[in-house]
């Protein structure tokens, strides 16, 4: 009996020592609730004081009474719930700006910490993140136009402004290494190609090829696409619903193995070795990166080729000057009635290419909602199931999701008239018959593997139904798609390569 | 989430207090932290057939038509790595932070020395999984070929090594090869390439999210038996391709099989590695086999 009641007091003792331990071991709390992907989410704001301000404010009128002015929460704590976390604690450094994010946002389900996707924007989420970072002592990289942080956007009138990571804030340093990087054939295995090898500023950024050929000469399956505005994709690529950042899609034609681009799976340090020898390059990731002692990285080059690719910004078509009033006889009468029929239920062109930048799927600050769009458009219809030839099967090749076949992205058609032939895989040559495609809402392909009545596919977009237009209506809309072509754009020097002097 | 971490608070609380009661039971000589675990070395071999595994060397009767083949890269991640008890319980391998080769709870296992054929790769090799776990006796070895989704789908550059190996990147389906191994075969000079990673990704959650959710995971589970410092674990590139004919591959799919699961080079590769694909159900893998470490090498790292 004695003996028992020494083991259970010994087992106490034990107890409390451990507790003591095992609390002052323990992961940061509370917020380990949030998913492992919120790690992901970035915030679209560049963060400048208003932004802090704005988010103490937030946070004193809804966060401050249960974790306090400083976030250390109350002396006591006797509601019978959870103490509040202590957002002073250095180990909130562990967690994400995704993770912080992702609970304010959707709340820790009975821990009494709730939910404020309803009560406060999405901005106003992301200024409470930049605020609780200041309470744990984390010195935030502000944007002030002293410091230069703030980027000035080039845009054309009424441009919204893109959105851009929050870590990897724009700069003029960043864009013009980036600009070099672009057109740098170092970033090929055998120095022979770039990133403007299939991205030609003369093509709006894209290149006269059906599809894409790399630096080994296999080729790509698809054509490479027009960079104009790329900085308003909320999703990169042909048909890649994971593709939603720049900076991680530059990886993909570095060192892609399927196909080949430009071969650097596993060259990065050759690479980085052949940018770090050059005292230009030295310069340049000094300047794009400072305070950073090992700039010349894999990261610093997507971060330098994305902030160099956002400012790729295309709005000064005859379209645009007629639009905004600037030039009301910019355009022609004969593309003036193409924009009517464009825009008409009549031809439904507008409902995926609609909206600034021709495409319904464009992101950018203030837009409230995020919209993703794919679309099979008929194209071909293989198995009359609407199959597609493979390897092109648009999402589905990522989603392998039978629903996804033949779902492409609606690219921008800011330039289209410069990115001949047509389609992912450049299988129409010209505007007049990519209209005749959309006119027997389908393509017939009457003979060979690819056989099919595109516009019997069940698999084809509703908008996709089929119109039928005069001769002289055809070449209305062939002249307004010529009229979105930006001159300016496909010339300025300071989108050209740094190179050649 | 919350049960996770509740169940390693549990552990962490049940693991200290154990220790203390030991350290209270017994003389203070023996306390010590150290006695508790012991250090782990899960040694890998490769080979082909019989033959060690060399990037030098062209192996004849491959496949199902016994073709011949070079390797021009050879590598693999594990993770979840569990050791296990004669009693059939599994203890998890606390595996070291090495800052090369192993991180996060995966491991790098690479054969591949640059030399060869082997052109793209790195002259270091790997042919050792490290940690540690409760001393005990241990009859087993269990891991994940492939990574956790969870590491699977953040952002390449960032990482620490060995996820940031461009080899091993799968950028385009947002995550990385779990396994690579890329030959070149008499019918298919210019490469064909077994490149295993989840397939059937879409993004998850919201929509500004780019994280994933992958239909077909394709972590291939293996579990082996294994005594610590006396075996070695084999995966036998014979094995793997037996079903396979490496010298064709199927029009319009990627060369060899990259997980692709209408790919006709598929099939067969994931059912020696144990794996569904399409309308063949999982298996007993044959490719990994364990035999008694060769006593006269010296345990390569």
């Amino acid at each position: 009996m004695r003996a028992r009641a020494g083991l259970t007091a010994l087992m106490l003792a034990a107890c409390a020592w451990a507790a003591a331990v095992a609390a002052a071991v323990q992961e940061p709390p509370h917020l380990h609730r949030a998913p492992a992907q919120s790690r992901m989410l970035t915030s679209p704001l560049e963060l400048t004081q208003n932004d802090v301000t704005a988010g103490q404010q937030a946070y004193a009128g809804r966060c401050a009474q249960c974790h306090g002015a400083d976030g250390k929460g109350p002396l006591l704590w006797q509601n019978g719930r959870p103490r509040p976390t202590d957002l002073s604690d250095p180990r909130m450094r562990e967690h994400g700006d995704g993770e912080i994010y992702w609970v304010i946002t959707n709340g820790v389900a009975e821990s009494g910490m709730p939910a404020s996707a309803r009560e406060l924007s999405e901005r106003s989420r992301w200024q409470v993140v930049a605020y609780v970072r200041t309470l744990g002592g984390v010195k935030l990289t502000l944007a002030t136009p002293a410091t230069g942080g703030s980027y000035v956007w080039d845009l054309p009138p009424g441009f919204p402004r893109p959105k851009v990571p929050a870590d990897n804030p724009m700069s003029d340093e960043k864009v013009e290494l980036g600009r070099h990087l672009f057109y740098d054939s170092r970033l090929s295995v055998d120095n022979t190609f770039s990133c403007a090898s299939c991205h030609k500023q003369d093509r709006a950024f894209a290149d006269e090829k059906g599809r894409g050929v790399g630096v080994t000469g296999e080729v790509h399956p698809r054509g490479s696409m027009s960079l104009g505005n790329i900085a308003y994709s909320p999703v990169l690529t042909w048909a890649n619903p994971t593709q939603r950042k720049l900076e991680t899609q530059a990886l993909v034609p570095m060192f892609g193995d399927d196909p080949v681009e430009l071969g650097l799976s596993g060259k990065e340090k050759e690479m980085l070795a052949k940018l770090a020898a050059d005292p230009k390059y030295v310069e340049l990731f000094a300047k794009a990166f400072p305070g950073e002692a090992q700039s010349i990285t894999l990261a610093n080059v997507t971060k330098g080729i994305a902030s160099f690719e956002r400012v790729l910004i295309t709005g000064r078509s005859p379209y645009d000057r007629y639009r905004t009033g600037q030039d009301p006889i910019a355009m022609s009468d004969s593309a003036k009635r193409g924009e009517e029929l464009f825009f008409s239920e009549r031809t439904e062109c507008f409902h995926c290419h609609g909206g600034f930048n021709l495409t319904e799927t464009a992101d950018y600050v203030g837009k409230g909602f995020l919209e993703i769009e794919f679309h099979n458009t008929g194209l071909y219809n293989i198995d009359g199931k609407g199959a597609y030839p493979a390897p092109n099967t648009g999402v589905h090749a990522v989603s392998e999701d039978e629903e996804d076949m033949g779902r492409f992205k609606a690219p921008s058609l800011r330039n289209i008239a410069e990115t001949a032939p047509f389609m992912h895989d450049g299988s129409i040559a010209t505007l007049e018959e990519v209209i005749a495609h959309y006119e027997a809402g389908g393509r017939t392909i009457a003979g060979g593997p690819h056989a099919g009545d595109g516009s019997k596919s069940p698999l084809k977009s509703s908008f996709v139904k089929g119109f039928t237009l005069t001769p002289q209506e055809r070449k209305d809309l062939v002249a307004f798609l010529k009229n979105l072509t930006d001159e300016e754009f496909l010339t300025d020097p300071q989108f050209g390569n740094p190179w050649q002097k | 989430m919350e049960q996770y971490f509740l169940r390693r608070v549990t552990g962490a609380l049940i693991a200290v207090m154990a220790s203390t009661v030991s350290a209270l039971a017994q003389p203070p000589a023996q306390v010590g932290a150290s006695d508790r675990t012991t250090p782990v070395a899960i040694r890998f071999a490769a080979s082909v057939g019989d033959k060690p595994f060399s990037c030098t060397e062209k192996y004849e009767g491959i496949g199902t038509t016994g073709s011949a083949v070079q390797v021009t890269d050879f590598r693999f991640f594990a993770s979840n790595v569990r050791l296990v008890r004669a009693d059939g319980g599994e203890v998890p391998v606390k595996l070291a932070e090495d800052g090369l080769w192993q991180t996060s709870g995966i491991a790098l296992v690479d054969f591949e020395d640059a030399t060869g054929t082997c052109v793209n790769g790195t002259p270091e090799t790997r042919h050792v999984i490290e940690g540690t776990a409760p001393a005990g006796d241990y009859v087993g070895v269990r891991f994940a070929l492939g990574l956790p989704l969870d590491l699977n789908h953040r952002e390449v550059t960032l990482q620490p090594s060995p996820l940031n190996l461009s080899r091993m990147f799968w950028s385009w389906n947002a995550g990385y090869k779990f396994m690579r191994l890329d030959l070149r075969s008499t019918g298919q000079p210019k490469g064909w390439m077994v490149h295993l990673g989840s397939t059937g990704c879409t993004p998850d959650g919201s929509p500004s999210v780019p994280a994933v959710s992958c239909k077909n995971p394709n972590l291939s589970a293996i579990d082996v038996p294994y005594r610590l410092g006396r075996d070695e674990i084999r995966l036998d590139l014979k094995a793997l391709l037996a079903e396979s004919n490496v010298d064709v591959n199927q029009e319009k799919t990627a060369m060899g099989c990259m997980s692709g699961s209408t790919d006709g080079e598929c099939a067969p590769l994931f059912k020696q590695l144990g794996l569904a694909i399409g309308a063949q159900s999982a298996g007993m893998q044959r490719v990994f086999s364990v035999r008694p470490a060769a006593t006269t090498m010296a345990a390569p790292r």
